[in-house]
């Protein structure tokens, strides 16, 4: 047993009082007491006899994921004009190194940027093509995973231009746009945001150690050169989840 | 009910009424017998270590790439897209274009054959608040057109004053949208949430445009010889979908 059901007396007004029918109710706690079980917990509450101790597992095996970092940056800035994915290391740099966490399969690590692209310097012309010609740029998320740095988001575009994308030079002086903000006929000088989930999709524990969002401009076209973006303000977060 | 405690003292010799007595032992009854909350768990009883791990499902993966996980106290669920040798574009002759209405990116994705990801994702809820993000990467073009008269050749982008919005739907309720973008390629960060009962649910993306119609345009005569060198167009270069089920 474990419930005290028998417990019922009921002192009525105007009956005689008895110390034994009294008693009887906390002798009955006494007896229960010696076999509490699942009954002396409410149906929809939970306890850890509910759980799986994971603490038992062998060390480093049990779930240690919980994590919540950030890194900002409110005042440097720096120009980026690599082709290939790159740091991004002005404020402090937009990456953040963390103590080995175990991810384990199905756990996931939510990524946020937001980054004020602050101005661009046009590349320069050449070999009958315009460095505007490939006027995008991009952004994505890095994980180090088991010591290899991995792109797991897809990479983020925006374009310098309302009309990118366009290979016709005479179209690309054509700055017209409602919306944006245009100066020198490039969108430039806005914040940008983006974010991302990554889960481990495979069925092996991943150690992950480092988070950065990195940064690249389009590859131009022959004889022209890379166009370079100024990257200022940024914030930067990394949530896990379980 | 949470600790009981003495509400009604009794004195040795003193008169008893009968809700002085039993109200004090039902309390501590009740107590015993199971009715209990938070205040009777010992503090940090309970922690991470003894959470279970989440359960992964990709029951509908093949639809529309969304991978679950549905973890103790909320569920993630995720799909993506990265452009591969399918390009997926529409412009004002598409048969999906219907004035500017709703189009399922998912049905754009799908009519062109590409890898389906990022533009739906489809899960079993539970009770509670579903957040989440739609990140969108795309370019919306205004097209291009050259105008001949006889002061010469002009060029001019025809659609630059249309646009385009872009909206998450939870079971077909619109739950957020951007508002009017104008041509450029960017990279959209929309969020969304919304409360939600259990059930299979379906999120997912749609855009509206205003295209303007190619012959229209060249009939702007008044300007001279109009032809248009590259139509208005929509490109999605990808981006992902994802969701949070916070159960209630």
């Amino acid at each position: 047993m474990s419930q005290v059901t028998t417990y019922i007396w009921r002192a009525e007004a105007g009956a005689t009082s008895s110390a034994t029918s009294a008693n009887n109710i906390y002798g009955s706690i006494s007896t229960a007491s010696t076999s509490i079980n699942e009954d002396n917990t409410r149906t929809e509450a939970i306890s850890r006899r509910h759980l799986y101790d994971l603490s038992q597992s062998p060390v480093g095996g049990h779930p240690t994921f919980h994590l919540i970092r950030s890194k900002s940056n409110a005042g440097a800035d720096a120009n980026y004009n690599n082709t290939v994915f790159a740091d991004i290391a002005h404020g402090g740099g937009a990456s953040e190194a963390f103590a080995p966490i175990i991810l384990k399969p199905g756990e996931c690590i939510r990524l946020q940027g937001s980054f004020n692209m602050k101005s661009c310097t046009k590349g320069t012309d050449g070999g009958g093509n315009n460095a505007l010609d490939t006027d995008t740029y991009f952004y994505s998320f890095f994980l180090n995973i088991g010591g290899v740095l991995t792109q797991v988001s897809p990479s983020f575009g925006y374009g310098l231009l309302a009309n990118s994308g366009s290979q016709n030079s005479s179209y690309q002086v054509d700055n017209s746009s409602f919306s944006d903000k245009i100066q020198g006929k490039l969108i430039v000088n806005q914040r940008e945001a983006f974010s991302y989930i990554y889960f481990n999709k495979t069925n092996a524990d991943q150690i992950i150690t480092e988070a950065k969002v990195r940064f690249r401009v389009a590859v131009p076209l022959g004889g022209a050169t890379a166009n370079t973006v100024n990257l200022k303000e940024f914030c930067f977060v990394i949530l896990g989840a379980r | 009910m949470s600790r009981t405690y003495t509400t009604r003292t009794i004195l040795d010799g003193g008169q008893v009424k009968e809700e002085d007595f039993n109200s004090e032992v039902q309390g501590a009854l009740q107590e015993f017998n199971g009715q209990l909350d938070g205040h009777q768990l010992p503090l940090n009883s309970i922690t991470e270590v003894q959470l279970k791990q989440p359960t992964t499902s990709t029951n509908w993966s093949s639809l529309d790439g969304t991978y679950s996980s549905y973890m103790v106290s909320q569920g993630y669920h995720q799909s993506e897209f990265t452009q591969g040798q399918t390009v997926v574009k529409m412009d004002y002759n598409n048969q999906l274009y219907a004035g500017f209405s709703w189009i399922k990116l998912q049905a754009l994705e799908t009519q062109l054959g590409a890898a389906v990801g990022g533009a739906q994702i489809t899960f079993n809820a539970l009770e509670g608040m579903l957040a989440g993000c739609a990140v969108i990467d795309f370019n919306w073009f205004s097209g291009e057109a050259k105008v001949t008269n006889d002061v010469g050749t002009n060029y001019f982008l025809y659609g630059s004053g249309q646009v385009i919005e872009w909206g998450v739907f939870v079971d077909n309720v619109l739950v957020s949208k951007s508002g009017y973008i104008w041509p450029r390629r960017m990279t959209l960060n929309l969020p969304y949430s919304t409360p939600i009962s259990s059930k299979p649910v379906t999120v997912d993306i749609r855009f509206r445009v205003q295209f303007l119609d190619p012959a229209s345009v060249a009939t702007y005569s008044e300007y001279g010889s109009i032809t248009i060198e590259a139509l208005q167009s929509m490109t999605y270069k990808g981006g992902c979908l994802w969701a949070r089920n916070e159960y209630r």
